[in-house]
């Protein structure tokens, strides 16, 4: 197995499972259910994160539902942020985030979740219903300006997905604090002029070295609002944390760059194959099938 | 031929015993596994060497299971059951209410369903080759059941329940030039919303109810059926077979 046959397997078994999918849509139908309650039919609904872009990985995925009101609604952002706090709080136990909600106990909920959900209210700048306006929490700024669809785009269409989905997991395997936009603009930026971005394997190595060498005084801006630097909270501290683990995984890589065990090693995967012996019975792919019920 | 089958089973499971009684054959007892499942190369090792370093991926465990099979014919296939009250208890450690949902078949006898119905024909048209029915399907099964005890989930996924599941695996399997999967999956479609789907002229749209019965829309609850169900749909036409209801 080649370098980058490993690592489209590997981002295959990340792909979310019917079931995960299933229980995504629901919770977001409950949710949907709860604030339309209130709300009617005013706020446009839809996913927002990792699912509108089609970056989730099983390990670590969030479900992102945005509640955008019209423009011409009669709240501030403020008071939007606040009502739909109220309104969900009725039902659920909320956590205020920046700019989101995040919501636990849902009445879907079989068991613990293994992810959050997290509601994102907001106000359409104009008729056109692209531009938002996000309320801000915390600092001197009350409201930034921002397009989910303008993300989507620059994120499904920079060729990048799947580096991201690979980076989302090296980042989640390695206990790494890197928040997902970050991670995703530092992507396509380090590969913004790279031909060769179906090649997993050098624009992963490329993204490492990027990180260990340029991580330090990088300056990234959201996509849709030029003003918002989204890297300014970003300190020091973290990114030379960052810059050292790419440093860390570029040295294990780097002793054999072809050979896939050094990438399983630094996926944290175990090593391929040694756990055949002469009694073991293989069964491949093209035998198996999956359980079903009438 | 069987007798040798049956030699390689009782050799990789040796906590089954085998009897026969007139036509019908009955493997029962311990079945007894240690395995793998190797995500990445998506494939199963029974009897994987032990390293001692706590491979997690590594299931070690025990059903009381009976099988119950026709050696000499080729129909019916097998029908597994788990004895022991195994299945019972993981029912009962999640509160699940639907016992479909560890793919069990209550109103039939409470078998496991392996795979889809349609896979079994495709897959045995001669008649059930034992030795692959253990390996291929009971084994991953049973760990499978063993994976969600721990963890809440099937290690590969599952099927939808009914024709979703028929569905899902008729996309996943569809072969443009054979009739065969086609008329094995329409023979396994059950639900009256799938046969008034599948009837109607022109697409179906992905707005319409969901054929699991959930009353949410088809493409939010079960759009990989969806998919397979329009395609379904396209091959009966273009291949012009004849829906049997």
């Amino acid at each position: 197995m080649t370098v980058n046959e490993f690592l489209k397997k590997l981002l295959k078994s990340q792909a979310l499972t019917q079931q995960m999918l299933g229980d995504l849509s629901s919770h977001r139908a409950e949710v949907e259910e709860v604030l339309r309650e209130k709300f009617g039919t005013e706020p446009t609904i839809r996913y927002g994160g990792s699912k509108a872009k089609g970056t989730m990985i099983q390990e670590g995925y969030d479900l992102d539902v945005v509640c955008y009101f019209p423009r011409d609604c009669d709240r501030d952002i403020d008071e939007i942020y606040k009502d739909v706090q109220k309104k969900l709080s009725g039902k659920y136990s909320v956590t205020p985030k920046n700019s989101a909600l995040r919501i636990q106990k849902l009445d879907t909920d079989n068991a613990t979740l293994d992810y959050h959900i997290d509601v994102v209210p907001g106000r359409f700048i104009d008729d056109k219903k692209q531009d938002t306006f996000l309320y801000v929490s915390h600092g001197d700024v009350k409201r930034i300006k921002t397009n989910l669809d303008t993300h989507i785009k620059v994120i499904s269409q920079s060729g990048c997905v799947d580096i991201i989905r690979v980076g989302k997991l090296w980042r989640a395997r390695n206990s790494i604090n890197l928040r997902t936009f970050l991670l995703e603009l530092l992507i396509i930026k380090c590969l913004e002029s790279y031909n060769a971005k179906d090649n997993l394997q050098s624009s992963f190595k490329k993204f490492l070295e990027y990180l260990r060498d340029s991580i330090s005084d990088v300056r990234l801006e959201d996509p849709a609002n030029t003003n918002n630097v989204v890297s300014d909270n970003w300190s020091d501290g973290e990114r030379q944390i960052i810059s050292s683990k790419a440093e860390e995984a570029l040295n294990i890589v780097d002793s054999d760059s072809d050979d896939p065990d050094k990438w399983r090693e630094i996926f944290r995967e175990p090593k391929s194959d040694k756990y055949i012996g002469e009694s073991s019975v293989v069964i491949t792919k093209n035998q198996l099938s999956k359980p079903w019920c009438i | 031929m069987f007798s040798e089958k049956l030699k390689e089973i009782t050799r990789l499971y040796p906590g089954l015993t085998y009897t026969q009684n007139g036509e019908k054959g009955l493997l029962k007892g311990t079945f007894k596994f240690c395995a793998l499942y190797d995500r990445i190369e998506d494939k199963f090792v029974l009897n994987p060497l032990l390293h001692g370093d706590g491979d997690d991926r590594i299931i070690q465990d025990s059903y009381e299971i009976e099988v119950e099979f026709f050696p000499e014919c080729s129909h019916p296939f097998p029908e597994v059951r788990e004895v022991g009250g195994r299945i019972q208890k993981i029912i009962d450690k999640f509160n699940i209410t639907d016992p479909r949902e560890l793919h069990i078949n209550k109103n039939q006898n409470s078998t496991i369903c392996l795979c889809p119905k349609p896979e079994l024909f495709l897959r045995y048209p001669n008649g059930v080759d034992l030795v692959d029915f253990f390996n291929a399907l009971v084994l991953p099964y049973f760990y499978g059941l063993s994976y969600f005890e721990r963890h809440k989930e099937w290690p590969r996924g599952s099927y939808g329940h009914g024709d979703a599941g028929i569905f899902e695996f008729y996309l996943e399997h569809r072969d443009k030039t054979t009739v065969d999967l086609a008329k094995s999956c329409i023979d396994s479609v059950s639900e009256k919303l799938s046969k008034e789907y599948m009837r109607k002229k022109g697409n179906i749209k992905g707005h319409w109810e969901c054929i699991c019965g959930s009353k949410l829309k088809i493409r939010d609850c079960h759009f990989k059926a969806l998919e397979g169900l329009k395609l379904l749909k396209e091959d009966i036409g273009r291949l012009s077979i004849k829906l049997p209801f």
